[in-house]
C-alpha cells in the first residue's frame, strides 16, 4: 500500500485510484483537503505579464501567496470572479491535482477562486464549510517529476472536448423559461446571463418564430408573395439555427422595420433561405437595401455575390460627397451613358424607368433655367 | 355569424405587447392603443357622414354630434362588459382591463380636452400623436385643417399605422386587430378573409378598409392560428362575465308560479311566430 499523503483529511476516508493523464496511467489518491493547506501555483504561466509588471514594481524576489491571489483577482483575463461565483453556487465541479508534497498542478483558477469565494461568504454561511475542504486528487509517492509534467500538460495544453450548445439551443431554453412566466431578471440568474442578453434572445426568437412559420408555410402560386417555403419543420428549424447569427444582427439593425413593415420581413425571410448573406455586414445593410431601389436590384441577382454588391452601392453613395466636382463627374458619367444607348436598348426600357427619366429630365431642365437666370 | 369566441380570445391575446415590464410600468403600448381606437373611431364616424374631415366644435350642433359620434364608436371598440357594476374595456390591446375611467371619459380627458384643445390655440400645424416620432395619424386645430376644432387624417397615417401596431408580439397585428373590433359584428363570407373585407368595409373608411384588407390578405401566410372553424352562428360575447342560472333557482317557486312563466315564455314564443309546442300538448 502507497503512503498516505500528511495533508489529506482522513474523513471520508481516502482512497487510492489509477487515473490517465496524458496517456500515462498514474496512481493517485482521492480525497478531502482542506484549502488552508495547499499552496497555489507561482509559476502559473496564465499571469506572467501581470506577474511581471508587479516584480517590476516591487523588485526581483519570490512573490507571496497573497500577492499572487491579488493579481488573480485583478486580472480581467483569469475572469476569477465569475469562477467564485459559480462555485458559490454549484460548488467545485472539478476535483483539484495536487503533488505529493502538496504541490498545486492543476486547478490554479479554480483554487483561487474558492479562496476568494471564502473572502465573501459569511463564517456563518451553511456553505461554507463544503468549499473548506475540497475534494482533489494526490499524485502517490512513487510519482516522478515527469508524472508532474504529464499532468500539466493534460490539463493545461489539451484542448477541452467540452463544446457549448449551439446558441439556437440555448435560447430554445430561455424562450422556455420566458414561457414558463419568469421575468428577464429571474431568466438571467437561472442561466447566469446579463439581462440584456436575455432581451436580445428573446427577441431574436420573436424573429425566429416568425421565419419558422413562414418558413413551413405551403407554397402557394396564387399568393402574391407565392406563399411560403414548403419546409419541415426540422428544415426550418435547421436553416434558424445555422442562420442564429444573421437573424441575431436584423434584430441589432432592423427590428422594428421587421415588425412593421410585413413585405420587408418576408422578403428578408427569403433571402436568408436563399442564402443570400455571407457576413454581418451584408445582413445590416438588407433594410437599407431593400428601400434603395438600385441596391435593391443589386441584391435580387441570382448570383452568389447580390448582398455584398448591394452593400458595395450603399457604401458608395453614402461616401458621396456633394461636391460640385463630384456632381460634374457624376453627370458626365451619365451623360455618357445615355448617348451610348441606342434606341434600341431603349425601347427594351420598361415603361417606368422611360417615365421616371422623362420626369427627371424635365426638372432638370427647369431646374438649370431657373439657375441660369438667377445668375444673370 | 359571428367570430367565437374562443377565435376573438386567441386574436386578443396575440395583440398583447413583446415587451415584457419586469414589474415596471410601461405606458407605451397603452398610449399606442389609445391613440389606435381614437383613430379608428374617427375613421368610422369619417365613414359615417361620408366626410375626410370632422368638425369637433363642442358649441356648434354639428361638432357636438360628431363628437357624441366618434364617443360612441370609441366606446363600440373599447367596452367589453358595461353590465357589472365594474366595467371591463380594453385600455391597452391584449388585456381586460376593469374598472377605472368610463370610454366616454376617457375620449374625453385624455383626447378631446388635451391635444385637440391644445391644438386650437396653436399658430403651427398640430399632428397626433407625438409619440411615437414620425407616426402621426391626424391633423388638429386651425393651422392644419382649416376649422378651430377641425380633425382630419394625416397624408402619412399608412406609414404611421403599423407603428403603432408594431410592439404587438404577433406577427399578424390587422388579421388580430380586425378579429377583435369585429367581435360582436354579425359577419358575411366564405372565410375568415372574406368575412373581415365585408366587415372592414362597411364599418370603416374606402381608404382604411382598402389598406386594412390588403394587410389581413397578406398576414394570411403567418396567420397559421385563425381556427379551422373560427366562426360561431350564434353571437358569443368576448370577455363578458355570464349570468350562470343555478340549478336550484326553481326550488322555492310554487306551482303556480312556474306555470305562470311557461305561459308567459309561451306568449312570447307566439307572438313572435316561432313554431313550438306547448306543456299541454307534450303532457297529452
Amino acid at each position: 500500500m502507497t503512503a498516505k499523503p500528511s495533508f489529506v483529511l482522513s474523513q471520508p476516508e481516502p482512497y487510492v485510484k489509477q487515473r490517465l493523464y496524458n496517456g500515462r496511467k498514474l496512481v493517485v489518491w482521492e480525497g478531502k483537503v482542506n484549502i488552508d493547506s495547499i499552496q497555489g501555483w507561482v509559476d502559473n504561466p496564465r499571469i506572467e505579464l501581470a506577474k511581471k509588471k508587479l516584480v517590476q514594481k516591487v523588485g526581483s524576489r519570490e512573490l507571496s501567496q497573497d500577492e499572487i491571489f491579488d493579481l488573480m483577482k485583478n486580472d480581467p483575463e483569469v475572469k476569477l470572479k465569475d469562477l467564485r461565483d459559480d462555485i458559490i453556487k454549484n460548488g467545485l465541479r472539478e476535483p483539484l491535482t495536487l503533488s505529493f508534497s502538496g504541490k498545486l498542478l492543476d486547478g490554479n483558477r479554480r483554487f483561487f477562486a474558492l479562496k476568494s469565494a471564502l473572502e465573501t461568504m459569511l463564517v456563518t454561511d451553511p456553505n461554507r464549510q463544503d468549499l473548506e475542504a475540497v475534494n482533489a486528487y494526490i499524485l502517490s509517492i512513487d510519482s516522478t517529476a515527469e508524472d508532474e509534467q504529464n499532468v500539466l500538460v493534460e490539463e493545461n495544453f489539451s484542448p477541452s472536448l467540452k463544446i457549448e450548445w449551439p446558441d439556437y439551443v440555448k435560447a430554445m431554453h430561455v424562450v422556455a423559461a420566458s414561457d414558463e412566466g419568469l421575468t428577464e431578471a429571474e431568466i438571467a440568474k437561472r442561466f447566469s446571463w446579463a439581462k440584456a442578453k436575455v432581451k436580445e434572445t428573446l427577441r431574436i426568437h420573436e424573429i425566429i418564430s416568425e421565419f419558422l412559420t413562414y418558413a413551413t408555410s405551403a407554397v402557394d402560386p396564387d399568393d402574391e408573395s407565392g406563399g411560403g417555403l414548403g419546409l419541415s419543420e426540422q428544415e426550418a428549424e435547421t436553416l434558424a439555427s445555422k442562420n442564429y447569427q444573421f437573424f441575431n444582427e436584423a434584430q441589432k439593425s432592423f427590428f422594428e422595420p421587421l415588425k412593421s413593415d410585413f413585405d420587408f420581413k418576408i422578403q428578408f425571410f427569403k433571402w436568408v433561405h436563399d442564402g443570400k448573406f455571407s457576413s454581418f455586414p451584408e445582413v445590416r445593410v438588407a433594410y437599407k437595401a431593400w428601400k434603395s431601389p438600385e441596391a435593391m436590384a443589386a441584391i435580387v441577382q441570382p448570383h452568389p455575390t447580390a448582398a455584398k454588391d448591394a452593400k458595395a452601392i450603399l457604401d458608395y453613395n453614402s461616401r458621396i460627397s456633394r461636391s460640385a466636382d463630384e456632381a460634374i463627374g457624376r453627370i458626365e458619367s451619365f451623360v455618357a451613358f445615355l448617348n451610348d444607348m441606342s434606341a434600341a436598348e431603349m425601347s427594351l426600357l420598361p415603361d417606368t424607368s422611360i417615365n421616371k427619366l422623362e420626369k427627371a429630365l424635365e426638372l432638370v431642365i427647369q431646374m438649370s433655367r431657373a439657375a441660369i437666370k438667377n445668375k444673370a | 355569424m359571428y367570430f367565437s369566441e374562443e377565435q376573438v380570445s386567441i386574436s386578443f391575446k396575440r395583440l398583447a405587447s413583446r415587451k415584457r415590464t419586469d414589474g415596471q410600468k410601461t405606458k407605451t403600448h397603452l398610449e399606442r392603443t389609445s391613440v389606435l381606437m381614437y383613430f379608428l373611431a374617427f375613421d368610422a364616424r369619417c365613414k359615417g357622414v361620408n366626410l375626410a374631415r370632422l368638425d369637433m366644435d363642442p358649441d356648434r350642433p354639428d361638432g357636438k354630434a360628431n363628437r357624441e359620434a366618434v364617443a360612441l364608436e370609441f366606446a363600440k371598440l373599447v367596452l367589453l362588459d358595461p353590465t357589472l357594476n365594474e366595467i371591463k374595456q380594453v385600455l391597452e390591446l391584449g388585456k381586460v382591463s376593469g374598472g377605472g375611467k368610463g370610454p366616454a371619459e376617457r375620449l374625453s380627458s385624455n383626447f378631446l380636452t388635451v391635444p385637440l384643445k391644445k391644438a386650437t390655440e396653436q399658430a403651427e400645424p398640430f399632428f397626433y400623436p407625438k409619440r411615437p416620432r414620425s407616426a402621426p395619424m391626424v391633423r388638429l386645430g386651425q393651422a392644419a385643417t382649416g376649422l378651430k376644432w377641425g380633425m382630419e387624417y394625416h397624408q402619412d397615417w399608412p406609414s404611421s399605422l403599423p407603428k403603432l401596431l408594431s410592439e404587438v408580439k404577433a406577427s399578424t397585428q390587422f388579421t388580430d386587430l380586425a378579429i377583435f373590433v369585429m367581435r360582436d359584428t354579425r359577419l358575411s363570407g366564405a372565410d375568415y378573409i372574406e368575412a373581415l373585407s365585408n366587415a372592414i368595409s362597411s364599418r370603416f373608411s374606402d381608404q382604411l378598409a382598402e389598406f386594412w384588407i390588403e394587410k389581413v390578405k397578406k398576414e394570411k401566410l403567418l396567420a397559421k392560428h385563425i381556427l379551422s372553424s373560427p366562426f360561431s352562428f350564434t353571437y358569443q360575447p368576448f370577455a363578458r362575465s355570464r349570468q350562470i342560472a343555478l340549478p336550484n333557482r326553481f326550488d322555492d317557486v310554487s306551482r303556480d308560479e312556474l306555470l305562470g312563466y311557461i305561459s308567459n315564455l309561451e306568449g312570447i314564443l307566439e307572438a313572435n311566430q316561432i313554431q313550438f309546442k306547448s306543456l299541454s300538448e307534450r303532457n297529452k
